[in-house]
């Protein structure tokens, strides 16, 4: 049975115009032979010049085991260039952002519009992320380890989040176009997979200190962890993003043999799959973001726009967290593993 | 569980610098640095904080629940100091912690604080909860707290102190006191407040506490 979220017929929000991607890029379209999973994707959408688009689209997976729990252990992304990222939450705990499956929730201003506001889903577990903007290999196509897979219970729902940015930093050049395949597992007892979502708070690259690098650490609940996947978020100040594995127990940054993943590219960041999978019998991870402060685009709104966003007193032009791309920064990490422990996904705010 | 009896040294006034940039070099280059804790409250307000401190869990913009820890210092070079601050559970050894550049400010004591104390980075945003892998509660029970700085020189120092971090907006209460729950799953209700539970060191667990 295929199910497909047709979406922008129902959203009750200000829905994209519908396009057709322009001639020279290949658009990216679902999977016709996925016949037994879950399929969504967007309508084709302009993102104006100038402007930074932030959806969040609502979907309720559907019942393909008799009411039963099933698993998916392929996940297959694919998007136009211009997607600044594509994330999927499993929804929990509503703050002041919701929809009915099969709506969606339009952001444009980061103000005011509540899907760009990350204490919307500070508890909504990841599912799967891609960064990937690539004309020539728009498809992200991960399959996970053998007899490893995500669970979904029938009716469950999910944020599908997705982010274009048409600016100077980052830009959009035909249409936009997110599409997502989940694949069914066939394993009998596939072990659960986990996820890890982590952010640094209040960090604040400015002009006075342009360099500065920021650490964070994140916790797994029990030792023998098995890191899948990984990769890393900031925007076009970010020079570097790294990570460790790390003791839980140090104070002190892991020396370099510990980093098993390292990014330079920030609108085009590395997702690393390891294969084989790397064993983590110590406990926890280590990430480091590391700056360079660099003026602002003036048809941005320059130091103006980037003061605006700050929250404090002291105005330095610097860029402090926020989903903008043009005018703040994020130092975010995406971490795949199994075993899930005890039900539960991660955290580290 | 021992709860020590909260001995927070208030700062009548936590310097409030004239300007919020930095100071540069503080105290005596020859001496080693000074280093105390400093926590800031769900107010703004700070504290050098003793043994036995009440640290504020606060929730940040972005969702979760930080312990706000910085320095006052001394004999060091006050601009873009690299402060690491980490709350660690005596009863594993396991740490949380956060790492950032600051900026110092001197003050008539000639201690170096925040020099922009209202503001939450100025601080390491130490990361506690959702208490995923916590065994036991983040509030009503002692944690240490570790702060360790380098300045631009490379000279470092280090302190520490026992806190007890307590759930410190109201508006968050509930919140607070679910996901800062030893063992906290991920996403679950908190729309009943969880019992809070034995204190103390968890059976099995190896403590080191001192």
């Amino acid at each position: 049975m295929r199910w497909f979220a047709l979406l922008g017929l129902v959203s009750a929000c200000p829905s994209p115009s519908p396009g057709t991607p322009d001639a020279g890029f290949r658009d990216v379209s679902l999977d016709p032979t996925n016949a037994t999973g879950y399929q969504f994707q967007t309508p084709v959408y302009t993102v104006p010049e100038g402007k930074e688009y932030q959806d969040c689209w609502f979907v309720a997976m559907p019942d393909l085991n008799a009411g039963q729990d099933y698993y998916m252990d392929r996940f297959r992304l694919g998007a136009l260039p211009g997607t600044h990222h594509v994330n999927v939450f499993r929804v929990k705990t509503i703050v002041h952002l919701d929809g009915a499956p099969g709506t969606m929730v339009h952001g444009e201003d980061p103000r005011t519009d509540e899907c760009f506001k990350s204490g919307n889903w500070s508890d909504w577990p990841l599912v799967v992320n891609s960064q990937q903007s690539d004309a020539a290999n728009p498809y992200y196509d991960w399959h996970l380890p053998g007899n490893v897979a995500h669970r979904f219970s029938p009716g469950e729902k999910l944020m599908v989040q997705v982010h274009y940015v048409n600016a100077s930093t980052q830009d959009t050049p035909a249409n936009a176009h997110v599409v997502l395949d989940m694949y069914r597992s066939q394993a009998a007892a596939p072990v659960e997979l986990g996820t890890l979502f982590a952010t640094e708070q209040s960090i604040r690259i400015c002009q006075s200190n342009p360099n500065p690098t920021f650490h964070g650490t994140c916790l797994f609940n029990s030792g023998g962890t098995n890191i899948v996947a990984a990769n890393g978020h900031f925007h076009s100040r970010g020079v570097s993003f790294s990570v460790y594995q790390w003791d839980g127990v140090s104070t002190t940054q892991p020396p370099p043999a510990s980093m098993f993943y390292s990014s330079d590219h920030w609108d085009h960041p590395d997702m690393h799959i390891y294969s084989p999978v790397l064993n983590d019998a110590t406990g926890g991870v280590w990430w480091t973001c590391e700056f360079q402060w660099m003026p602002p685009d003036p048809a941005a709104g320059g130091c103006d726009a980037v003061n605006a966003r700050d929250p404090s007193t002291v105005k330095d032009c610097c860029y402090t967290f926020g989903p903008v791309v043009e005018t703040s920064e994020h130092c975010n990490l995406f971490l795949y593993y199994y075993p899930k422990v005890a039900a539960s996904d991660i955290t580290c705010f | 569980m021992l709860l020590r009896l909260l001995l927070v040294l208030l700062l009548a006034g936590c310097p409030s610098p004239a300007n919020t940039t930095c100071s540069g070099p503080v105290g005596e280059a020859g001496q080693p640095v000074a280093l105390g804790v400093v926590l800031r409250g769900a107010d703004g307000t700070t504290t050098v904080a003793a043994d036995g401190a009440a640290a504020a869990l606060i929730q940040p913009p972005q969702g979760g629940k930080v312990i706000l820890a910085g320095v006052r210092a001394r004999n060091l070079d006050t601009c873009g100091v690299n402060l690491i601050a980490a709350v660690r559970d005596l009863c594993t050894n396991r740490v949380q912690l956060e790492g950032r550049p600051v900026n110092l400010i001197v003050a008539d004591d000639g201690w170096a604080y925040p020099a922009a104390p209202a503001e939450l980075d100025n601080f390491a945003n130490i990361g506690v909860c959702p208490n995923v892998s916590g065994v036991r509660n983040l509030y009503g029970e002692p944690y240490r707290v570790e702060v360790s700085v380098t300045d631009k020189n490379g000279k470092q120092g280090s302190a520490s102190v026992m806190v007890v971090p307590f759930c410190a907006e109201p508006e968050h209460a509930l919140d607070c006191a679910c996901t800062c729950a030893a063992r906290y799953v991920l996403g679950s209700s908190c729309a009943a407040r969880p019992d809070a539970g034995p204190g103390g060191c968890p059976p099995g667990d190896a403590g080191v506490r001192d």
